[in-house]
Formats: structure tokens, C-alpha cells, sequence
């Protein structure tokens, strides 16, 4: 067999493509093919391609409205524990808990909390910082940066098979096909 | 890029031909309801107050939706963007009921002394008498007109410049949109705030807020997207238009009804606050009047159906995406525009009611004004193909159509 001196702990195979366009055929004929480990990498945002993979809902949102949901009550809270309980200040005749002062602080604690909350989370649940990652051993992947687009099935895939896998993306036209090692 | 020759056929961007119907249906309910007014206003002196204050609440939000279509025109001629490119012809249909607003201002301009105190009574006005008087070109009645002059002005030129779109355009003439549309978005948010001034916040001519316009401005944005999310919709439902209009542009359209919602919020939080802080005898008056003898109830409904309900449903990415479930939002929001501008005028006649009052003709009135308007609307709308095909953003429209969002 010509794939024979293959090494059997790849990360995964990688496709590369001229256009987003491309790219995003070839990623939804591997999900029609019945891949689910993969990943596309392109020089800017391309909305299919995450369609295409198969990519789905993240649970940022949900860290963001609880975040910002702590942020409003902490804000709320701490400004009624001051004016109502801690230090009682008369402030121009109007009651302790005068709620609508406490409106502006609230919003934008609210808003710094639920900031804060999508950063942290996106890089809690994303793995970022990685300061290794196995695509950067291809030399090509450089210039996923620059104007080339990739697509990696990756070895975990329960499906993946380096010869099938290989057969497979030759079948999708790439302008070159590497694999990755570790 | 090469300007290409756009790829669709004469069916996907025509009007739907139900507009022609739509036409008669929305002339007969504004020609009821315009008579039904008219006998209101014969039948007694009272009846007459109670009409014009419904036809007023009527001609501010129909006003705003014309105003609100021709700022997000050029809003969009400014920034670009597919949303507003799909919308253009709604707003320019919107805008071309202008000269009808303009018309239709006749019943406040007779009708003034039954509206505002200080047409009446020259004490009322001993502090500001020299911006509130009918005579002369300051005037009242002068800044009427100065007002339509500018809005027509710049509406009708963008109308006309935008309809060479239609056609493929002679190599090195470039239309200039931007220049006109940002002199014009500062002409419009000062004339809508001195319009504003003159015909709602002068029915109290002791108080005055420097934010008022800005509401207004938020409002008129509001309601010029919640109906471009209808008629969109409407479009798609009976056309082959749902050929070009991808989820995407609900979903921009969606995002931009959120920030008008925080937007209005904003700004009405921001009046209240600062008024509210200072309790000072000559401001806070105004909002007593909209508080108490059960207005607080409008008040609360505004806050939690105007702003609170839209705020968290707008979240949601799904809602944005699928027209058909966000014309119900679009629809309602248009509704509690309505009731917005409702509790805005009638507490000023608090006095003679001391309570809550809502008479039929509120109701009435903005559904007679409203039937008028549309069916010039569609009128309008059914001049011209739904896209201007030689637009230089044509391509990028039709091209995620194949490429699919």
C-alpha cells in the first residue's frame, strides 16, 4: 500500500483550499460523510463554514446573562447595603433606598460583570491560551493567516481511518494535503 | 469587483401584486375612520377636544414613521449594509407619504386653540412667548412649514438620486449619497427635536427637557424598523422576494430593534432620572400628572412592554432570525409606540379629568390617520421594483443568496 510508512499517532489530516467558498463545500461534504471532529481555519470569520462543521451553540451566552445577572444584583446590593444599612446618609430629603440612584451603577455593573464573564468564559471554554498546538508542525498552515483556507479531520474522529480519511479528502480537490503530527 | 449584471428575474423583486388590495382595504378603513372623526368633531365642543387630542397622538406616530424611515435611509446610505439595502424602497415609500403628513396637519393647525393652552391664554407664556407665538417666520406656523421644507427636501433628493439605481449608470458618474445623508441626519435630529417641542411638549409650556427630542428620535427609529420587520415579512410571504431576504437580515434588522429599545430606554430613564433628582416644583409636575390617578399604570406598562419584554425576547438570536416570529414583536412594538406617545399627551388635559381617561377617538384616530397612510404607502411602493438593481451593494446580496446564510 503506497500510505504504508504512515505513523499512527497523527493529530489529524489536513486539506488546504484556495476560497472560503471551497472550504466550505468541502467541510459540509465531510460532514455529510459522517465526520464530526473537525475543524476549519480561515483568515477571517466565515459564518457557513461553522454552519458546515456542524459546529454547535456555545454555552457563552449563558455565562454572560449569569454574569451579568451577578453583576446587576452585586451592584444593586452593595449600593442598598451602603445608603440603607451601613451608613444612612439624608441626601436631599429623599428615602434611603431611593432606587433610581442606584439604576446607572447597576447597569454598568451589569454590563462589566457580563463583559467580564465573556471573556473569561470563551477562554475558559475554548482552551485559550495554547502555547502548543499540533497544526503549527505543518510549514503550510502558515498561511492560514494570509489567504488560504484549511480543514483538519481530526484523528479522534471516531470514523477517521488514515487511509479512508486521506482517500476521502483527495476527493474534495485541496490544493495540498498534509498530515499533522503531534 | 465589476458591477455584474444582476442574476434575477422580474418576478423576485417585484411588489407583491396583493399590494393593489391591500391599497383599497387600507383607503376604506381610513376613509371610515376619518369620517367617524369628523362627525366626533361636529357632534360637540367636548367631542372636538377629545378628537383632535386622539388625531394628535395619530399624526405624531404616523409623523415619526415617515421621519424615522427617511433618518434610517440615510443612516444606511451613510453606513452601508445589506438590512437597510432590502428596506430602501419601504423607506422611500415612507418617505414619499411626506407631503401627506404635511397636508394632514391642517385639523392641529385649525384645531390649535383646542389643543394648546398657551394659543389662548398669552400668560401662560410670559417666560417663553418668544419661541412660543403664532406670528411671524419664527412662528409657530413658519417653523411648520420650515420643517416640511427640509424633511421634502432631503427625502425627494435622496428619492431621486436613488431611482437612477434602476437603471446601469453612466461610467464615471458616481452618485453622492454620503455628503447629503449626514448633513441631512443633522438637519433631521434638530428639526424632529424643535418639531417635537412645538407640537407636544407646548401643550405644557411651563416645562421643558433638553432629552425630549432624543425620545422621539429613538421612538421614530424604533417604529421605522419594527414596520420595515412587517412589511418585509409581509413581502416574503407573498412573493418570490424570499429568494433574496436571507435570515441575516432579519437578524441585523433584530439587532438594530434592540439597541432602539435600549436606545429608548435610555434616553426616557435618563429624563426621569434627572428630573426625579433635582424634585424641582416646575419639572416634576410633569411626571405627577404621569404617575398618579392611575397613569402609573401606563407608565409601568411602558416600562415593562416598551422596554423590559422586547429587551429580553430581542436577545434571543433565534427570534431575530425568523421573520415570522418577529413581525409578532415588530407589531406589538409598533402598538406600545402608540401608547408611548398616548401617556406623552393626554395627562397634559390631566386637569380635567384628574384620573385616567382613554377616549374611543384615541383609539380611532391613529387607525384613520393610519389607513390614510398606508394607502399612500403602498401606492407608493407599488411605483417601483422592491431593489434598485444598479446599486454598487447588489452583488454582495445576490451573491449570499446562492451562497446561503
Amino acid at each position: 500500500m503506497s500510505h504504508a510508512p504512515l505513523s499512527p499517532a497523527i493529530y489529524g489530516i489536513l486539506a488546504e483550499f484556495d476560497s472560503p467558498t471551497d472550504l466550505v463545500y468541502a467541510a459540509r461534504a465531510a460532514y455529510a460523510a459522517g465526520y464530526r471532529k473537525m475543524d476549519a481555519y480561515s483568515p477571517f470569520p466565515i459564518e457557513e463554514a461553522s454552519e458546515a462543521i456542524g459546529f454547535h451553540k456555545s454555552r457563552v451566552p449563558l455565562i454572560v446573562l449569569l454574569g451579568g445577572l451577578l453583576g446587576g444584583l452585586s451592584g444593586f446590593g452593595l449600593q442598598y447595603w451602603i445608603n440603607v444599612i451601613s451608613y444612612p446618609l439624608n441626601i436631599g430629603g429623599k428615602p434611603y433606598d431611593s432606587w433610581p440612584a442606584f439604576i446607572v451603577p447597576t447597569f454598568e455593573m451589569t454590563i462589566l460583570f457580563a463583559g467580564l464573564s465573556g471573556v473569561l468564559g470563551m477562554f475558559a471554554l475554548n482552551g485559550l491560551p495554547m502555547p502548543y498546538h499540533p497544526l503549527f508542525n505543518v510549514d503550510r498552515f502558515s498561511a492560514v493567516t494570509r489567504d488560504k483556507f484549511f480543514l483538519c479531520v481530526e484523528a479522534a474522529d471516531p470514523k477517521f481511518d488514515v487511509v479512508d480519511t486521506q482517500r476521502f479528502m483527495e476527493s474534495l480537490k485541496p490544493l495540498s494535503i498534509s498530515e499533522v503530527p503531534h | 469587483m465589476s458591477q455584474e449584471i444582476p442574476q434575477i428575474g422580474q418576478a423576485e423583486y417585484a411588489v407583491p401584486a396583493q399590494a393593489a388590495q391591500w391599497q383599497k382595504r387600507w383607503l376604506m378603513v381610513g376613509v371610515v375612520g376619518a369620517a367617524l372623526c369628523v362627525i366626533g368633531a361636529v357632534i360637540s365642543r367636548d367631542q372636538l377636544d377629545q378628537v383632535l387630542r386622539g388625531y394628535l397622538i395619530a399624526y405624531i406616530f404616523w409623523l415619526g414613521l415617515s421621519l424615522g424611515c427617511l433618518a434610517l435611509l440615510m443612516v444606511q446610505y451613510l453606513s452601508g449594509g445589506l438590512w437597510g439595502l432590502v428596506l430602501r424602497r419601504v423607506f422611500e415609500a415612507a418617505c414619499k407619504c411626506l407631503p401627506l403628513m404635511f397636508v394632514l396637519f391642517l385639523p392641529i393647525l385649525f384645531g390649535r386653540h383646542h389643543l394648546y393652552a398657551w394659543m389662548t391664554d398669552p400668560a401662560l407664556t410670559a417666560r417663553n412667548g418668544w419661541y412660543l407665538h403664532t406670528s411671524g417666520l419664527g412662528g409657530w406656523i413658519a417653523r411648520w412649514i420650515l420643517y416640511f421644507v427640509i424633511w421634502g427636501w432631503f427625502a425627494f433628493t435622496l428619492i431621486r438620486r436613488g431611482d437612477q439605481q434602476d437603471r446601469p449608470l453612466p461610467p464615471g458618474v458616481s452618485l453622492r449619497f454620503q455628503g447629503l445623508s449626514g448633513l441631512g441626519l443633522v438637519l433631521y435630529s434638530l428639526t424632529v427635536s424643535f418639531a417635537v417641542v412645538d407640537w407636544v411638549m407646548s401643550l405644557d409650556p411651563h416645562w421643558g427637557s433638553t432629552i425630549y427630542g432624543l425620545i422621539f428620535i429613538a421612538g421614530q427609529g424604533l417604529s421605522a424598523l419594527a414596520f420595515g420587520v412587517v412589511m418585509l415579512t409581509v413581502f416574503t410571504r407573498y412573493s418570490s422576494y424570499r429568494e433574496i431576504i436571507k435570515p441575516m437580515q432579519f437578524h441585523d434588522i433584530g439587532k438594530l430593534m434592540l439597541t432602539f429599545v435600549m436606545l429608548f430606554a435610555y434616553f426616557s430613564f435618563s429624563q426621569w432620572l434627572i428630573i426625579w433628582a433635582g424634585n424641582l416644583p416646575d419639572e416634576i409636575g410633569w411626571y405627577l400628572r404621569r404617575i398618579r390617578g392611575g397613569w402609573g399604570v401606563v407608565a409601568l406598562i411602558i416600562i415593562l412592554f416598551h422596554f423590559a419584554l422586547p429587551f429580553a425576547l430581542l436577545l434571543s438570536r433565534e427570534l431575530k432570525r425568523a421573520g415570522s416570529r418577529l413581525i409578532g414583536l415588530a407589531i406589538f412594538l409598533i402598538f406600545m409606540r402608540l401608547v408611548d406617545i398616548y401617556w406623552y399627551v393626554v395627562p397634559n388635559f390631566a386637569h380635567e379629568h384628574g384620573h385616567f381617561y382613554l377616549s374611543p377617538w384615541y383609539i380611532v384616530a391613529p387607525i384613520a390617520v393610519g389607513g390614510l397612510w398606508l394607502t399612500y404607502f403602498f401606492y407608493n411602493l407599488r411605483q417601483r421594483p422592491l431593489l434598485p438593481l444598479y446599486e454598487p451593494q447588489i452583488p454582495s446580496l445576490l451573491h449570499q443568496r446562492t451562497h446561503g446564510h
